[in-house]
């Protein structure tokens, strides 16, 4: 009982792990193709606003790698490390 | 240093009669930004009585370079010399060079339509040359009509066709162009038979007489009209050789003159005299004195006080190390001039949030000599050299995370060297040299730190802003000590919380935040007190650090168990060898890029906006070098 208690709760990571990196990618990913498209419009209207438009679209990436994460410390709690 | 240069308002009045001498005296000095003068009783300035002709002398000259332009490789030309505006008038009124140009160009324009002509002409009879011997100009009579054209099926046409009256259909096999002769009393029906076909017609030139005797004669003409544009273009070039540079040094100095003849509409005027109000840098005010002091009695020179109710521009202050800083604070929002410039906060934070995300002393070295080729390839780029600054100073301060992380190219140290020591056939060391933190770890406590130095460097920015509002509202100052407050109560009370300190400073804590947020509502009102979360906000974006260098230990670690080159590998890693370093070179330049951009959003957002609202205007001085360079 008590093994499958432990699997059950180490399974219970590994899918917080994954929904943690996949939504967030997610997330990042809607996040750039919204401000892609807009910065895409700004940049046609004014050429010379390309390089800090560039840096708005970069920003959200953090987002996946805040996933990343909390998915890296949910594997570690499943002895991910010692894998 | 962290404050912009101390500006002072200059005010000059100056006789009319020498007034044109001392603006002559301003622009080559470039000193002061003249800013529209406005008093009352004095009539707004108007432009010089040159000015007129100046403008209409600088429009001719940019048309005949205009004309000049494409005959010419700019890129090759040497800047121009600028020469005195009255010598420039003089050479003006000599240059002959521009009748002859424009009749050449117009030439050459005609003679290029008129071979597109001949080349459009030429492809039509190409298309009917199979009706080598029919004579077009014959047929088409009163009681003859003709249709040339494209159509298919032929062969099914041709049938239709002939049985309308006398029609005959001219073909030849292979092709689907064909030559309908018809009864004009016909031409109706023939019309609406080769319409319902989807009948092509094809418009034979006028003048055409048999196709191989056009062709011939079409090809001639060419040939001549195209000999003919060579020449033209020959000559428009020989010409443009000679005259340009003397053009483009006309067009200099015409420019420099129409920017002295305008600026007196920014003066003050009254009948004998002008009154010149502008910004000049504090230290330069004797230099301008000097100037004044030459005109004697003409003109007087006044030291205009001024309040915060005026916007003075804003020249940065900073060392010259620190220059590609300033690069990022006139990037995004310049300093007004009553507020400290955070480009030297950048230069001391960014480097070392930068670091802590990369953190590898190989990835460190590797990024030093990205950003100096990147320096050396991209010296006139002004963005592009910055950016490879910023990446060079904080190539330092990564290597000495890398050494307190003991991150060598994603393996410790002690990895590294016994990797070399592999293949250099003996151990170079028999155990670990050092204890480094290492990252994956500490996970948690590096998370842990990153938020304390967020709650640090945010409560740097708070304080930086107590000081910029000091002067300006007391009430606004006390507001930004008051969110010192709340950080430093709230981090008391969870540090006793968790029991890292005694529990004590627990309560302690809470009470310091509970007077805090009172002191912010009673300085900002209720927004101060809803922008509490933001704050918490605020510092938790600081574990992107830890977030970003995480990813980077990780992917460099994967590169590691999957491609590190063994001598045991034998011919396999020579293959494993330029993979292992071109992929651990990306990992590399990700690491750069994604760390300044995010290094950079932490000073830039959370930092800055905790101590300046920006909105500085750039000082742009009346001066020689801000005359726009001829192309």
């Amino acid at each position: 009982m008590a093994e499958i208690a432990a699997l059950t709760s180490e399974a219970g990571f590994a899918l917080g792990a994954g929904i943690a990196m996949g939504l967030s990618a997610l997330a990042a990913a809607w996040s750039q193709g919204s401000l892609g498209s807009a910065v895409m419009g700004v940049v046609a209207e004014r050429p010379e606003f390309e390089g800090k438009a560039i840096i708005y679209v970069v920003l959200p990436e953090v987002l996946a790698v805040f996933g990343f994460l909390v998915a890296v410390l949910l594997w570690l709690k499943i002895g991910g490390g010692a894998a | 240093m962290l404050r912009p240069k101390k500006m002072k308002r200059a005010r000059v009045i100056v006789l009319k009669a020498s007034v044109e001498s001392l603006i002559k005296d301003l622009h080559e000095a470039g000193l002061v930004d003249i800013t529209k003068t406005k008093y009352g009783g004095l009539e707004e300035g108007r432009p010089l009585a040159s000015f007129d002709d100046i403008s209409g002398q600088l429009l001719r000259l940019r048309s005949i370079l205009t004309l000049m332009e494409p005959h010419v490789d700019m890129k090759k030309l040497p800047q121009p010399e600028a020469m005195e505006g009255q010598k420039a008038l003089a050479e003006m009124k000599k240059l002959d060079v521009e009748e002859r140009l424009r009749s050449l160009t117009q030439e050459a324009t005609a003679l290029s339509e008129q071979v597109r002509e001949l080349e459009s002409k030429a492809l039509v009879i190409d298309r009917v040359l199979h009706f080598g011997s029919v004579d077009f100009s014959r047929l088409g009579t009163r009681k003859l009509g003709y249709r040339v054209g494209e159509i298919t099926p032929v062969a099914k046409v041709k049938e239709e066709l002939e049985r309308i009256g006398d029609t005959s259909v001219v073909s030849k096999s292979g092709s689907n162009i064909i030559l309908v002769l018809y009864d004009r009393k016909d031409e109706a029906a023939v019309d609406s038979a080769l319409a319902d076909a989807g009948f092509n017609q094809i418009e034979i030139p006028e003048g055409t007489t048999t196709p191989f005797e056009t062709i011939n004669k079409l090809n001639a003409e060419n040939e001549a009209k195209k000999t003919r544009l060579e020449a033209v273009k020959k000559d428009l070039a020989a010409i443009s050789r000679v005259h340009i540079n003397r053009i483009r040094s006309l067009i200099r100095s015409l420019d420099i003159e129409a920017q002295r003849a305008e600026v007196t509409s920014r003066f003050a005027s009254s009948k004998y005299a002008y009154v010149v109000e502008g910004w000049i840098v504090a230290d330069e005010y004797g230099k301008l004195g000097s100037i004044v002091e030459k005109y004697g009695s003409d003109a007087m020179l006044e030291d205009a006080k001024f309040g915060h109710e005026v916007m003075p521009p804003t020249v940065l202050d900073n060392p010259k190390v620190a220059a590609p800083f300033e690069f990022i604070t006139s990037s995004y929002s310049l300093p007004n001039y009553f507020e400290l410039d955070p480009s030297m906060a950048y230069f001391l934070g960014l480097p070392i949030l930068y670091a802590m995300i990369v953190g590898d002393v190989l990835y460190g070295v590797m990024s030093l000599l990205i950003a100096m080729w990147l320096m050396k390839k991209f010296e006139k780029s002004y963005i592009m050299s910055n950016v490879s600054k910023l990446w060079f100073y904080s190539a330092f301060p990564t290597m000495l995370f890398g050494i307190i992380f003991d991150e060598w190219g994603g393996m410790s140290h002690y990895h590294l060297l016994e990797w070399l020591g592999a293949w250099l056939g003996t151990e170079l060391v028999h155990g670990p040299l050092y204890s480094g933190f290492h990252r994956m770890e500490n996970i948690l406590t590096l998370v842990a730190i990153t938020a304390l130095i967020g709650f640090v460097h945010l409560g740097i920015g708070f304080a930086l802003g107590a000081i910029n509002e000091w002067h300006h509202s007391k009430k606004h100052a006390m507001a930004k000590i008051a969110w010192i407050g709340v950080e430093a109560g709230g981090l008391l009370a969870l540090l006793g919380g968790i029991g890292l300190i005694s529990q004590v400073f627990m309560p302690a804590g809470l009470a310091v935040v509970v007077l805090s947020v009172i002191a912010l509502g009673m300085t900002e009102g209720v927004v101060g007190v809803i922008e509490l979360p933001g704050l918490l906000g605020n510092i938790l974006s600081y574990t992107r650090i830890a977030a970003i260098g995480v990813a980077g230990i990780v992917i460099a670690e994967l590169v590691n168990q999957a491609l590190k080159p063994m001598p045991s590998q034998g011919l396999l890693a020579i293959i494993f060898i330029p993979l292992f370093i071109g992929l651990h070179a990306l990992n590399c330049f990700i690491a750069m890029f994604e760390s300044l951009i995010q290094g950079g959003r932490l000073n830039i957002v959370e930092f800055k906006s905790k101590f300046m609202h920006g909105g500085g205007v750039e000082f742009n001085p009346f001066s020689l070098h801000s005359t726009k360079e001829v192309k």
